[in-house]
């Protein structure tokens, strides 16, 4: 198991410009992200306890929603879906699984703005997951 | 795939995937290669009528140069044989006329044949029209020169030419070293096209350029201009840019000074007979329309060089058409392969940018699967 002050070391070891902090048992972090030359830079923030599934949301821009279309893998309020909860143990690394995994859905995201399709493979909600 | 370290670097990916659209397949190469081969041998065959006059047999144009792209409105591509014999006492008909005589001599090629202006065209439906153009010498051409007449049937008389004198013209402006090709019998072997990421940047921009023209000129009431007149002031604008955004940034600069300056001859670089801007001096309203078009097309790949990656599938749809939307869809599609690989990785000094393969403390992105939807939760929290 990974404690609250080791994923706060995992963050800035793995993105030193990440800023991490521990508050009332909850780990928050905020960082900014720009997954391609041509991406905007997006402002994120984790937040984080032992036990349950990170919480990660998007500060700026706001993420946009073409003809009114539903975001795909996001969770209502915005919070990104990015990964089935199998994936996400006391023993994964918001610095080395996370974070990574926020710059991709963001370059998804940004090509689904692109093309009309979520091109990084995944599941929807209602799906049958074992 | 390209190290996706810049911007025009990123561009300059998603041109190459758009080209590869755009030109002929792998594929379709082949299936090219063996119609073309066939052809020759017909034409060659002892006993043709044409292997007494030693047949040369060899390809011209965009498939000379490896610049072709897809018809906007069909789906066969058009590509250009060369038939030349030697004998120079032929008249414009009787070459035509032995020629044509011959492939209609084949059960199968009198079914898809037609007779055009310059050539006899092969049909070979959904896939090309194969252009057989009779050729012979020019009359007291240097040795080693390459300089040929083209019967016209329209207007009975011989037509000037040098396709391979053009192809030469060419590939030394895309200052790609390439032998002389000395003169043989026989068919000549067709080389295979590029893969467009290892293409010449002038190749790359050339067949964008055509492709702008094709969208560009459906809706127009003024005749487009020919691809040789694209490729001429392509290769004349080049001034060796080792990419393709900036090759593209550097031909339309010289194509908008050099329209700038007016209407007037444009002789082809091989062949100083001829004057390929001939159809602009008869129709001046269609060199205007011309001169507006590539100002808008300059004005709008300035847009594109400092847009958002959000914006561009977009801008570049419009100057190309629906080939820009596959370009960044195998963009992504070719990261989330790299992902499932193992070979996606995040650079956390420069902000999260993603990239395939390692770079020194670079984050791999470990196999996950992006789940949920907006309107349900997961109630995990």
């Amino acid at each position: 198991m990974i404690g609250l002050r080791d994923q706060v070391s995992h963050v800035k070891m793995f993105f030193p410009r990440f800023s991490a902090w521990i508050k009332n048992g909850e780990l928050i972090s905020v960082g900014e992200l720009q997954p391609t030359p041509l991406s905007d830079t997006y402002r994120v923030r984790i937040k984080y306890r032992v036990g349950k599934t990170p919480q990660v949301h998007v500060l700026s821009p706001a993420l946009m929603r073409p003809d009114g279309v539903s975001l795909p893998h996001v969770y209502p309020g915005e919070r990104l879906c990015l990964h089935l909860p199998k994936e996400w143990t006391n023993d994964h690394s918001l610095g080395r699984h996370l974070i990574p995994w926020i710059a991709e859905w963001l370059f998804f995201y940004e090509s689904w703005i692109a093309t009309g399709s979520w091109l990084g493979g995944g599941l929807e909600l209602h799906a049958k997951v074992e | 795939m390209y190290v996706v370290d810049s911007p025009i670097a990123l561009l300059d990916e998603i041109l190459d995937n758009l080209v590869t659209e755009l030109q002929l397949t792998q594929t379709q190469f082949g299936k090219a290669k063996q119609s073309y081969e066939a052809v020759g041998e017909w034409l060659n065959a002892v006993g043709s009528g044409l292997d007494t006059f030693a047949p040369q047999v060899y390809p011209q144009g965009s498939l000379l140069i490896d610049t072709t792209v897809r018809p906007l409105q069909r789906s066969e591509f058009d590509l250009d044989l060369v038939c030349e014999v030697d004998d120079v006492s032929f008249t414009p008909d009787e070459l035509f006329g032995l020629v044509h005589d011959r492939i209609a001599a084949h059960g199968r090629y009198r079914q898809m044949m037609e007779r055009r202006s310059r050539c006899i065209r092969l049909n070979y439906a959904g896939d090309f029209h194969l252009d057989v153009v009779p050729a012979i010498g020019r009359r007291s051409r240097p040795t080693g020169s390459t300089a040929i007449q083209i019967p016209d049937r329209d207007r009975a008389c011989w037509h000037s030419s040098d396709p391979k004198g053009y192809a030469r013209w060419f590939e030394d402006r895309t200052a790609a070293r390439r032998r002389t090709t000395t003169k043989v019998g026989g068919v000549q072997p067709l080389r295979l096209p590029q893969a467009s990421s290892e293409k010449a940047p002038l190749k790359v921009a050339v067949q964008l350029f055509k492709r702008w023209r094709d969208v560009t000129y459906t809706t127009s009431v003024f005749p487009a201009p020919s691809s040789i007149v694209l490729t001429t002031l392509a290769g004349a604008g080049y001034m060796g840019e080792e990419e393709p955004v900036s090759t593209m940034s550097a031909v339309l600069r010289y194509c908008v000074e050099w329209m700038a300056n007016g209407n007037r001859p444009l002789m082809n670089p091989a062949n100083l007979d001829e004057c390929i801007s001939e159809p602009w001096l008869k129709q001046p309203d269609a060199f205007d329309a011309f001169r507006h078009h590539l100002q808008s097309f300059s004005h709008a790949w300035h847009a594109i060089v400092t847009a958002r990656y959000a914006d561009l599938a977009t801008k570049l749809g419009t100057l190309f058409g629906d080939p820009a939307k596959r370009a960044f869809e195998k963009f992504a599609s070719d990261r989330r392969d790299a992902r499932d690989q193992g070979g996606l990785y995040v650079a956390p000094t420069s902000s999260g940018m993603l990239a395939v393969g390692a770079a020194s403390a670079a984050v791999k992105v470990q196999p996950h699967t992006f789940f949920g939807r907006e309107d349900e939760d997961d109630r995990s929290t």
